[in-house]
């Protein structure tokens, strides 16, 4: 079989693809929500910043409900039934000071995405959320599987 | 649940509260700012198309002893396709950034470059409005950095076409470049009205005109400034408008090393976990 074409999710990007392909990306107080079709072999994935778009500057996948929404039509466009999507979701970290808000943008992230996909009636089959560390995924849309790893806090300043 | 539980929820729900309000503002907003999108894209798309239109009909009937005479023609025809050039780009940008499918591509890029050719299609307006466009940029000095060439470029013609559009006649706009350390800095400053505080706080939202009883003479799509905000985040960028006499726009954009791997495997500690 040959190799997966690899591709490197951006913050506030959407990835999905019919061809096998291994998506990577980095976590700190985002969210990634991978989508997967257990029946067809395909999916995508999110990197949202922020739980709502607030109606300031483009409505961009920046933003939980827009990220979420976007990649939950984009695969039934590429031909997914609703019942055949299950979601592995990583992200929101307490990396950034928030003592200023009552909720911060980790937790905040975190909530939007469970309410999302629980309109949508998807599955979550796999989480790993919230602590103060970031994260690095590898989502291989042809098998499902998302190799998770813990990173620096220095390296996630950096994201 | 005790008394400080008890407050904590209840602030908890009046801030979210506040929240959905400002959300319901927003959203009714937006649609409305959508339905003026819709008008003033008609107008920007129709005029500049009649004009070329007709123009290039003109020149097709042009007898030898007047073929002259195609030149001014050719030179409008330019400057409308230009503009018509410039709002696709932006909407195609925004359709593009709201799809989640910009991201950067790098390159090593000469700002004299991108500058003139911007510059080059708004030439006519220049002109027209007898400004003057000072820059500190030199044609024997090359300016070089690495960054995506077509997003700055889209954004310089965002910013230069808004400097242009706002400038009264015979005024000076003045566009310097600097690279300082890693960053590219931008300075863009007019002799124009100015902005007021209410605008400025909204001047990034999508489909917004700074002053919707002027747009006849002004044009434009209202994504402009979005664009630009949206493009300058994607390179890791930074804008700043202020606004005292004249308009003054600060963008600080960091170069973007092409061969850096976006992660480092050696340095993660922590265990695998497998899903």
């Amino acid at each position: 079989m040959s190799e997966p074409l690899k591709y490197f999710l951006l913050p506030g990007a959407l990835k999905y693809s019919k061809q096998p392909m291994e998506i990577t990306t980095l976590l700190g107080s985002c969210i990634a929500v991978c989508l997967w079709d257990s029946k067809r072999n395909f999916g995508g994935m999110n990197h949202y910043m922020m739980p709502h778009w607030n109606g300031t500057g483009l409505a961009s996948p920046k933003f939980g409900n827009i990220a979420i929404e976007k990649l939950i039509k984009s695969l039934i466009y590429l031909g997914s039934q609703p019942g055949d999507i299950v979601a592995k979701v990583f992200g929101g970290a307490a990396v950034l000071n928030s003592s200023e808000c009552i909720f911060n943008i980790g937790e905040r992230n975190i909530h939007i995405q469970e309410e999302l996909l629980k309109q949508a009636g998807i599955n979550v089959v796999a989480k790993s959320l919230g602590g103060d560390r970031g994260r690095k995924l590898i989502f291989n849309t042809a098998t499902g599987l998302v190799k998770m790893k813990y990173v620096l806090k220095t390296q996630i300043n950096q994201i | 649940m005790s008394k400080d539980e008890l407050n904590k929820k209840s602030k908890q729900i009046t801030e979210l509260q506040k929240i959905i309000n400002d959300l319901n503002n927003k959203l009714r907003d937006s649609e409305s700012f959508k339905s003026n999108f819709i008008s003033n894209i008609m107008n920007e798309f129709y005029n500049p198309f009649t004009s070329i239109l007709s123009m290039a009909d003109i020149i097709t009937t042009l007898s030898d002893t007047n073929l002259h005479k195609a030149i001014p023609m050719a030179k409008i025809i330019y400057r409308e396709a230009a503009q018509l050039d410039f709002h696709l780009q932006n909407i195609f940008a925004a359709a593009s950034i709201e799809a989640g499918l910009e991201e950067p591509e790098i390159s090593r890029v000469v700002i004299n470059k991108i500058y003139n050719s911007v510059v080059e299609k708004f030439q006519f307006d220049i002109n027209n409005k007898q400004l003057v466009l000072s820059t500190n940029l030199s044609s024997n000095d090359e300016l070089n950095f690495t960054t995506d060439a077509k997003k700055l470029s889209l954004i310089l013609l965002n910013l230069i076409s808004n400097s242009i559009k706002y400038s009264p006649d015979n005024t000076k706009i003045t566009c310097n470049f600097e690279i300082i350390e890693d960053y590219l800095n931008i300075n863009i400053s007019d002799e124009g009205s100015g902005i007021s505080k209410e605008i400025m706080e909204i001047i990034f939202n999508r489909f917004n005109r700074t002053n919707q009883t002027i747009n006849s003479v002004t044009g434009g799509t209202g994504l402009g400034l979005s664009v630009v905000n949206a493009l300058t985040e994607i390179l890791n960028g930074n804008i700043k408008i202020s606004s005292e006499k004249g308009t003054t726009i600060l963008l600080t954009i960091p170069e973007i090393n092409i061969d850096s791997d976006n992660f480092d495997d050696d340095t993660i500690i922590f265990d695998e976990e497998l899903f």
